[in-house]
């Protein structure tokens, strides 16, 4: 009778340690390691949408992704589908190829029309298909080089300068370069640029007047991208084009 | 108060549950089921209780006989097609036709080797197979591209220019007037 009694217990006690586990318990972190914070969002996303069986919360101060399962449309989800999320976190936490060097070379080109003797170089065989096009497009007669700009970007910058041979009784010109965002494409060939200024201060009777374009600009490796045009306080045949250009290292 | 402890008191229909459930997706799954279910016993339809007795008893005794048939026909159709094998009826073949004589010098026949005669000219394209990483790893690549022309949207070309050069893009743009960064 005892060792009846005995049992009963120990079976009571064994349907005791027994019971459902809780919800919330099924959940798993993960830690992004070889990955920036904005790279992690892009992969959260990306798996996130390729099962709708889970959800995944992204920890952005700890960099962590929260895996649970989504109740909607099924309460049931497996556990190996969240060990399906868990490995494609892990297979996409890869460091990303680096994004090459961008570097922009910007071109100041004095348009003019019978002006006599433009100031400025000769235009230079880098832009000389450019300057073509601008020949057949417009009836500027005099086309020189002004200045070139060289400039790294990685994310934003900020140019500004003398523009050379103006050195007028009333002031020098400034001309102010200015890459916003910039980021270079997927397939790693074309340069976005939102927005991009080009800015000239023109000295005016002591103060200085500001005059410029501004755009967002899609360039590519090789491409020559004419932007203008931005008038001097000269006379009214003379301008200044910008040509762009942009190299990836 | 825990998840087990809430689930008692929805099962129960506690009103003080309803703030709990706006909070944890858990309980409020468990009610969704539950009104779900006490919906359907609601809605039970009431022609299930009003049975034709005797056209069910009448439709078994019809199937009864039925089946009690089935075995006769079945040992007929199975002694039938012992007979058919063991006499090996020729059914299927045809009578022989009638040969004439004729006398003709014997056949000679000159077999060439050639080459394996090819069943069609048309390539064999045999199905690729699929890589599902390889194609995972392509939807990661595309989405990462969505993206980037979602945040980098392509440049306005109202006012560009065209030009005879594939390399060259002229872009006449408004000037500002006295404020460049505006």
């Amino acid at each position: 009778m005892n060792k009846f009694a005995l049992v009963l217990l120990l079976g009571g006690l064994a349907a005791a340690q027994t019971a459902p586990p809780e919800h919330g318990t099924r959940s798993i972190t993960y830690e992004f390691k070889n990955v920036d914070i904005d790279r992690a969002s892009e992969i959260v996303d990306f798996v996130t949408q390729l099962d709708n069986r889970v959800l995944i919360q992204l920890n952005r101060p700890f960099k962590t992704a929260i895996i649970q399962p989504n109740i909607w449309p099924n309460a049931n989800t497996p556990p190996e589908v969240m060990e399906k999320t868990l490995e494609l976190l892990k297979r996409y936490d890869v460091a990303p190829t680096p994004p090459p060097r961008v570097e922009f070379v910007g071109y100041l080109v004095w348009a003019s029309f019978n002006y006599g003797s433009p100031p400025g170089q000769p235009i230079p065989a880098a832009i000389e298909e450019a300057v073509a096009e601008m020949k057949k497009t417009f009836a500027y007669t005099d086309y020189k080089l002004l200045d070139t700009v060289s400039t790294v970007v990685r994310h934003h910058a900020e140019v500004e300068n003398v523009l050379a041979g103006t050195n007028t009784p009333g002031g020098a010109y400034f001309y102010t370069f200015n890459y916003g965002d910039t980021a270079v494409s997927t397939d790693g060939k074309t340069v976005n640029v939102n927005p991009f200024r080009f800015s000239l201060r023109i000295p005016s009777g002591g103060t200085y007047q500001n005059v410029g374009i501004a755009t967002d600009v899609a360039i590519r490796e090789g491409q020559k991208l004419v932007l203008g045009k931005v008038r001097t306080s000269v006379n009214d045949n003379v301008n200044i084009f910008l040509v762009l250009t942009v190299k990836l290292h | 108060m825990n998840c087990p402890e809430w689930e008692e008191r929805v099962a129960g229909g506690d009103p003080e549950a309803a703030e709990h459930l706006r909070a944890c997706p858990f309980c409020a799954a468990l009610a969704d089921g539950l009104a779900r279910d006490a919906r359907l016993l609601q809605t039970l339809p009431p022609e299930a209780f009003a049975v034709d007795y005797a056209a069910i008893r009448a439709a078994a005794r019809k199937g009864a006989v039925r089946r009690s048939r089935r075995p006769k026909i079945l040992a007929v159709l199975a002694v039938a097609a012992a007979v058919l094998l063991t006499v090996k009826l020729p059914l299927h073949r045809q009578p022989p036709a009638p040969v004439a004589k004729v006398s003709a010098p014997p056949l000679v026949v000159e077999v060439a080797r050639a080459a394996p005669a090819k069943l069609s000219t048309v390539p064999k394209v045999r199905p690729r197979r699929r890589n599902p990483q390889a194609d995972l790893d392509r939807k990661f690549a595309d989405f990462l591209r969505t993206r980037y022309e979602l945040q980098h949207p392509a440049p306005p070309r109202a006012t560009e220019i065209a030009t005879g050069n594939p390399n060259v893009t002229i872009l006449l743009l408004p000037e500002s007037k006295g404020e460049a960064n505006e």
